[in-house]
């Protein structure tokens, strides 16, 4: 049965398994203030203990918004399945919205005021911050001057002899490269003599 | 801004154990303190007051998901999910900035992430070199002291060719990436990192410290200024709302494997 009843007559479910964000609770607030005839319409689920069985975020927004009686619906020898079973169902949403027709025909500001969580869609940032500042070569700095590296493959009978060969002038300190870039002139020399 | 005192709590959590969903507690602009101490602090939107970091972020952001920054990349189940590859969700990093020694990996000398070296990586680069040093201004202002001593110890421990800005050495973004609860170690001890939110369409993605039982909400274009060696920290599941939906963070952190090189 419909009726209007003081809120502090209703006790909110202590095992309500949902939750809401303090932004969707404050909109929810919002939307109860600017249309309480709402209320009415969708009455709070109670049993009949006066637990609530659907509705416990309306409970909490409407004592939120001072109000002192609401509209229960109370339900009557319902089993604890039953009411566990409705506490689930009475939140679960199994229609999809027409995101296409919502934004041609909808005011999406008032939809996304009323609690509808709508897409954001990509926006394109203002790239001319980065024309107006100059790092002054800062970037290339810090490319220009560290170790880089190349892979060198060997056959595998020469492997690790060159292996072990880099480690023993790394372990003293000798710089590999350097080494490498000399004997591959003299090589090179060599070979544009003949 | 809002000061919290940072009080340690009892808990259970361990590093490496999974983050689950926790919902946000620290929302609006904070100055975390600890021992009396600031230790970072938090703001929920730096278009507000900063509008060229959150431009700079924008930037950003929009670049590292275009297919012009390179990414390691991985794959998970959006949750939407009927088998379709096409709604997997995507789930990428990119490191910029000095990278360690890895002798593990046979190359034992520090150097410049390869990113450097990709041309049209170089916009993505720029903004997030410039949004570093925003930044740093940002830090400044609203805790000099911090400023001051992660500026000594960042000017004491690491050559200036290892620096990235002028308080860290390197930096990640990370698309659509969670983390198990562990604690920076690799980090300058006594230095924050810098934490900077970009999201659509998505929920989570919250750092949450269990130490001192605090979640802070990882909001499109908040900063989280954090110091993260501290303590155990995670980040909860990111779940897209609807299907493009992402979060992802632009980070700017310290490591100690500089200390000493030149």
């Amino acid at each position: 049965m419909v009726q209007k009843i003081s809120i502090k007559k209703i006790k909110p479910n202590p095992n309500n398994p949902r939750y809401i964000r303090d932004g969707k609770f404050k909109k929810l607030v919002k939307s109860i203030k600017e249309f309480p005839e709402m209320l009415e319409k969708r009455p709070i689920i109670v049993d009949e203990k006066m637990i609530v069985l659907g509705g416990n975020m309306r409970l909490k927004a409407c004592e939120s918004a001072g109000i002192k009686e609401v509209w229960i619906d109370t339900v009557e020898g319902w089993t604890e399945k039953q009411k566990k079973e409705f506490i689930i169902k009475d939140n679960v949403g199994f229609g999809d919205w027409d995101f296409d027709l919502l934004a041609n025909e909808w005011n999406t500001e008032l939809l996304n005021d009323w609690g509808l969580n709508l897409p954001e869609f990509d926006k394109n940032p203002d790239y001319s911050i980065l024309d107006d500042i100059d790092l002054g070569g800062e970037l290339d700095e810090m490319t220009g001057n560290v170790k880089k590296a190349l892979q060198i493959p060997f056959d595998a009978d020469d492997y690790q002899r060159a292996f072990d060969l880099v480690k023993e002038f790394r372990e003293n300190k000798i710089y590999v490269g350097k080494l490498l870039i000399e004997k591959l002139e003299n090589e090179k020399s060599r070979f544009k003599t003949n | 801004m809002k000061k919290v005192d940072l009080k340690q709590i009892e808990h259970n959590v361990k590093v490496g154990d999974i983050c689950g969903t926790i919902e946000p507690n620290v929302t609006e602009d904070s100055i975390f303190y600890f021992e009396g101490k600031p230790i970072g602090f938090y703001i929920a939107d730096l278009s507000k007051n900063f509008k060229k970091a959150a431009q700079l972020a924008d930037i950003a952001d929009k670049e590292l998901r275009s297919k012009r920054v390179p990414k390691s990349v991985m794959k998970r189940s959006s949750g939407f999910g009927d088998g379709n590859e096409d709604k997997e969700v995507l789930q990428y990093s990119t490191i910029i900035g000095s990278v360690p020694p890895k002798p593990h990996m046979r190359r034992p000398y520090a150097t410049i992430s390869s990113v450097h070296n990709v041309k049209t990586a170089q916009t993505f680069i720029k903004a997030m070199l410039l949004l570093c040093l925003e930044s740093e201004k940002i830090i400044k202002e609203i805790t000099p002291d911090l400023y001051k001593e992660q500026k000594k110890i960042i000017s004491e421990n690491v050559s200036k060719k290892w620096r990235f800005g002028n308080l860290f050495t390197s930096s990640i973004s990370n698309y659509n990436i969670p983390a198990p609860f562990h604690r920076d170690a690799g980090n300058l001890v006594g230095c924050a990192n810098v934490i900077i939110a970009k999201r659509k369409n998505s929920t989570g993605g919250h750092t949450t410290v269990p130490d001192y039982g605090a979640t802070v909400n990882s909001a499109d274009n908040s900063m989280l200024v954090y110091p993260a060696w501290r303590n155990v920290h995670g980040v909860t599941p990111i779940i897209p709302t609807f299907e493009d939906g992402y979060r992802n963070t632009l980070v700017f952190y310290p490591l100690k494997a500089f200390k000493g090189l030149e």
